[in-house]
């Protein structure tokens, strides 16, 4: 097996099992007397009044769409930079109008008040 | 069977190393905060308060683990590890020894950046199951910082890739020789520092636990480990990042007479003390202020930075550097308009 | 809301002059004009006083158990409650009190809340404490006692429960949970909250429309200055409505002066504000003062001054560091509280407390100034400018706090005058109120305020002025102290057990929050009648409300802290 996935099943084990065996220490070492009091959310001491998961109001999610376009689009200039040494003016000029067109993009998003948090 | 036993000592290795740092940073933040502040930090545990990370731990070791009865169980039981366990994992990107130097992938870079964009998910995941209004806000704010900060965070080192010509960590410190990114940076080297806070949850972008409206945000209804479980990550994450940028900005390892590595800590834990410091004085930005800023001035200018750097890349170095500088007097003029720009209305008159 | 009027009318003869006004009469030794009047012709009056005759500040409203045995003011002998508004002319700054007698059997009077939206929870005291009912009133329950309490405490008739409030029965009514939100299967009902507009609150049935959600803020909250507690009602993070309740933080202190000579309930007023004890204590100090006819000597006069802004000063310290922790900045609390507990030393030095102070007494003060503490606080007043640069280099400046406070949550004139709102927050917006120049006390005619006034009434601006306020009050007590006169810190011949003549005086401090009144009412014995306290951040919380609509949670704790609360002197 390629050794880069091996380090990476590795990291990865240690981390889940690392948080695991944390997690697992205080059953043996804590109290455990559960309450009412205790398994009610917290609001300030005072009884909850309705419920917390409803129709949430999300006032960003317009960002999210823009901002998958976006993240997308970074992740596209990493293999650019690499090698953009070597592809010299005309890389720069093609990536130059891939960057105006996202911008122009994010400048009508802009002029039509979708950068508002609503 | 021995490389898999090489792997398993190393992996353990960077793991021990990394959770010691960790300590050190919680330590090291209580201590220079309290100085800041004119007090003097923890000072009985230990000398001067280092045992105090242990104790905090041992405290939380001994506390119940409560999980509220409206709580959506499973998620709520493994919300901390999916925000504990890519702290850990962001390691296997980084060139802690020469073997790992070499398996980490040629995509290093980005993989910082991918792990790192999955302990977010842990914090809205706690934050919808713990059924508390408080802790909803919280996560759904976690979301919206994610939204914001992540591409130009992204595109702040788009910069260092085009001059080091590659995504290898090692690669992108063996650059630096002439000079350190941050001289050949100064523009993308601002928009990471903002966007490390942001990612970090640190002041002044810690809104997911913004204890002044929410109590203490997504983890308001966590306790025990559960609780130190997020409170781990984040500092880990504090000095993992600080790394990051020790190695992308600030030369890495490399620095006349001293040992490499003690050029690395110096450097890591000067970025570390930066963090603190950030903290000790500045207030929180609000939610909308942060989404704001992200993409109407972070974001384009991240994208301008990299096509700046791209010029110099194409036509020399000469015209990088003061473009560059410009580029962060800008910035740094935008942001100071935006505090007094807010409430154009407001005119401060106080007379006595 | 403002029409013409004319300021030069005195207030006896706008009384004189209103056929519903009865029994025109005077208060206390011969200071405030009063006139009785009948519930029916209550709303017209009070309209007509503030419309027309300029009384637009509502600077009192309170009830006291009809003296029956009383005849020197012409009050009935019947039984029962009157209730006492006092109206204030912001122009010449003459008060005066309506009262309206209401028999027992028949305890019902007109809400002026139509007038004042700020009387609402002024009237929910009153009916909480002496069972008034307010006809109109938009939502009359219980306010700083629990729904489930049985009588009104501050009636003479009032007898405590068959061997007091044991842990039994505090118990037994935490089980069946009296608050009145809660359904009896223990769910919360938010349509049953006092206060709130129920069309704001959540529908059971929304379309494809997103929901609100009702939170509790408080009372066991990181930012809610004490015990404070907030209905807040979110659509996502916009607050739609807020409203404040009180009641967490209350000790009995009116009830409890009522059993105590009026010396002792100096030290119970301390307990009232807190963080700022002197204003308290001076209110009642001066109230008793005039009951009886005490002078105080100069030199107390001075002293009074001097304790009174210095107070002022660590009040405002408190509210520095609460303005740093509301924006999520640590450091400037610190800042701030190390120069508190500075001050703080010196109250300790001259009156034995830190907090609790008990060192104003009718006819001066307790003790005079130890040897050499006069030089010690000159010489950090002296410095005191510099600190306050540091806390200014803190936040004044910072992009981010100025972006969290500027422009945020406007208050306008309107709301003011509606909320009875005074103080710092009224001075921000431009009201150039002040009782320090306006009515001097104690000394404040030979040391002349520089009245600290804002303009544009946002967030930052209160902080603006709060923060000039603490440099004035430095020079102010810098030059109480090198002004300080010669001779006794206190009048020879005041009594150890003080009777005043029966009667009534009301006076009023600029306390850190406001106008902070004490109404006394002596029946000739050695314990008052009555002991009201006029709460200046009572009225101002109740700002909260209109102040917090429509901005995001995260300007609530800025916002609410802007207002610069101290609980213990809303629920007392």
């Amino acid at each position: 097996m390629d050794e880069a996935i091996l380090a990476f099943t590795g990291f990865l084990l240690v981390a889940v099992a690392l948080g695991y065996i944390l997690i697992a220490i205080p059953r043996s070492l804590a109290p455990r007397e559960p309450s009412d009091a205790k398994a009610r959310a917290y609001e300030c001491g005072e009884v909850p009044v309705g419920e917390p998961w409803v129709r949430f109001h999300v006032g960003y999610y317009i960002f999210a769409l823009a901002f998958v376009v976006f993240d997308v689009e970074a992740v596209l200039l990493f293999p650019w930079a690499v090698v953009l040494h070597k592809l010299g003016l005309v890389g720069l000029i093609q990536m130059g109008i891939f960057i105006a067109v996202l911008l122009l993009g994010l400048v009508y998003a802009w002029r039509k008040g979708v950068l508002e948090w609503s | 069977m021995n490389g898999l036993l090489r792997i398993a000592v190393g992996v353990v290795a960077v793991v021990v190393v990394v959770m010691l740092n960790t300590v050190f940073v919680m330590w090291l933040e209580r201590k220079f905060l309290g100085h800041l502040q004119s007090r003097r930090g923890p000072m009985r545990t230990g000398y001067h308060g280092l045992l105090q990370p242990f104790a905090d731990a041992l405290k939380m070791l001994g506390k119940e683990d409560l999980v509220p009865a409206a709580a959506d169980r499973a998620l709520f039981l493994v919300a901390p590890l999916i925000a504990f366990s890519p702290a850990v994992l962001i390691h296997v990107a980084m060139p802690w020894t020469e073997w790992f130097a070499k398996t980490a992938s040629e995509i290093g870079l980005l993989m910082l950046f991918a792990v790192a964009a999955l302990s977010p998910v842990g914090v809205v995941v706690a934050g919808w199951a713990s059924h508390n209004k408080y802790s909803l806000i919280g996560g759904i704010r976690a979301a919206a910082q994610q939204v914001s900060y992540e591409v130009p965070l992204l595109l702040s080192v788009v910069g260092v890739v085009m001059l080091a010509r590659s995504m290898r960590l090692t690669d992108v410190v063996g650059a630096q020789g002439v000079a350190w990114n941050i001289v050949w940076q100064p523009l993308g080297f601002l928009i990471f520092f903002i966007g490390m806070l942001a990612e970090l949850n640190r002041v002044p972008f810690d809104l997911p636990e913004a204890e002044s409206e929410l109590v203490s945000g997504f983890n308001t209804e966590y306790s025990s480990m559960r609780f130190a479980l997020f409170f781990l990550a984040e500092y880990m994450n504090v000095f993992t990042w600080s790394l990051v940028g020790a190695l992308v900005f600030l030369g890495g390892w490399m620095g006349p007479v001293l040992p490499g590595v003690v050029w690395l800590a110096l450097k890591t834990y000067a970025l570390v003390l930066l963090i603190i410091w950030v903290r000790g004085t500045v207030p929180r930005v609000r939610v909308d202020q942060l989404l704001a800023v992200s993409w109407k001035v972070l974001l384009p200018a991240s994208l301008l930075g990299a096509m700046i750097t791209a010029v110099g890349v194409v036509f020399g170095p000469i015209v990088l550097v003061p473009l560059q500088f410009a580029g962060v007097l800008t910035l740094g003029w935008v942001i100071a308009r935006l505090g007094n720009d807010a409430g154009e209305a407001a005119r401060a008159v106080v007379r006595l | 809301m403002t029409v013409a009027y004319h300021t030069d009318v005195s207030p006896e003869a706008i009384l004189a002059g209103m056929p519903s006004a009865e029994r025109p009469c005077k208060i206390g030794p011969g200071r405030i004009p009063c006139a009785h009047t009948t519930p029916g012709e209550l709303l017209d009056m009070l309209r007509q006083l503030r419309d027309e005759h300029g009384f637009t500040h509502l600077e009192l409203l309170t009830a006291e158990e009809m003296q029956t045995a009383s005849d020197d003011d012409g009050v009935g002998a019947e039984p029962g409650v009157r209730m006492v508004y006092g109206l204030t002319r912001r122009s010449d700054r003459r008060t005066m009190v309506i009262y309206v007698a209401l028999p027992d059997g028949a305890l019902e009077v007109p809400s002026i809340s139509s007038l004042w939206r700020g009387a609402a929870p002024l009237e929910r005291e009153v009916f909480d404490l002496f069972g008034v009912h307010f006809n109109g009133h938009p939502a009359l329950t219980r306010i700083v006692l629990r729904d489930d309490f049985v009588g009104h405490p501050l009636r003479k008739s009032f007898e405590m429960p068959e061997g007091g409030v044991s842990a039994e029965t505090v118990r037994a009514a935490a089980a069946s949970h009296g608050d009145a939100h809660l359904r009896a299967d223990g769910t919360a009902d938010p349509a049953s909250i006092p206060g709130l507009d129920p069309a704001l609150l959540p529908c059971p049935e929304p379309g494809f429309e997103t929901e609100r959600i009702v939170v509790h803020m408080g009372p066991q909250h990181p930012s809610t200055h004490g015990v404070l507690h907030l209905w807040l009602v979110l659509d996502g993070e916009t607050v739609v409505a807020a409203q404040p309740t009180q009641g967490y933080l209350h000790r009995c202190i009116e009830k409890l002066a009522e059993s105590r000579d009026y010396r002792a309930c100096t030290a119970l007023l301390d307990r009232c504000d807190y963080v700022s004890g002197f204003h308290t204590e001076l209110a009642h100090v001066l109230a008793v003062e005039e009951l009886c006819g005490i002078e105080s000597t100069p030199k107390a006069d001075f002293l009074r001054v001097l304790f009174s802004e210095l107070v002022r000063i660590t009040s405002h310290h408190t509210w520095f560091a609460a303005a740093g922790l509301d924006t999520g900045a640590l450091t400037p609390f610190l800042y701030a509280f190390i120069d508190r507990e500075l001050i703080l030393d010196f109250f300790e030095e001259v009156t034995g407390g830190r907090m609790m102070f008990n060192y104003f007494r009718p006819g001066g003060v307790k003790d005079d100034l130890p040897p050499g503490a006069a030089a010690r606080m000159v010489e950090y007043l002296r410095t005191f400018d510099r600190a306050v640069d540091e806390y200014e280099a803190l936040l004044t400046g910072n992009e981010i706090f100025r972006a969290r406070t500027r422009g945020v949550a406007f208050l306008d004139r309107v709301t003011i005058a509606d909320y009875c709102v005074t103080g710092p927050m009224a001075r921000a917006s431009g009201v150039d109120i002040d009782l320090r120049r306006d009515q001097p006390y104690a000394a404040y005619d030979r040391l002349p305020v520089r009245v600290a006034l804002g303009e544009a009434g946002d967030t930052f601006e209160r902080y603006l002025v709060r923060i000039a306020e603490m440099r004035e009050s430095a020079r102010l007590a810098l030059a109480a102290l090198e002004g300080l006169p010669e001779g006794p810190h206190v009048s020879d011949g005041v009594p150890r057990t003080i009777k005043p003549p029966k009667g009534a005086a009301y006076r009023a401090v600029e306390s850190p929050r406001g106008e902070l009144g004490v109404y006394l009412v002596s029946d000739g014995s050695a314990q008052p009648w009555r002991l009201k306290v006029r709460s200046p951040a009572m009225s101002n919380i109740h700002a909260a409300g209109p102040l917090c609509a429509g901005l995001r949670l995260a300007d609530v704790a800025p916002v609410v802290g802007s207002i610069d609360i101290v609980m213990g002197e809303i629920d007392r």
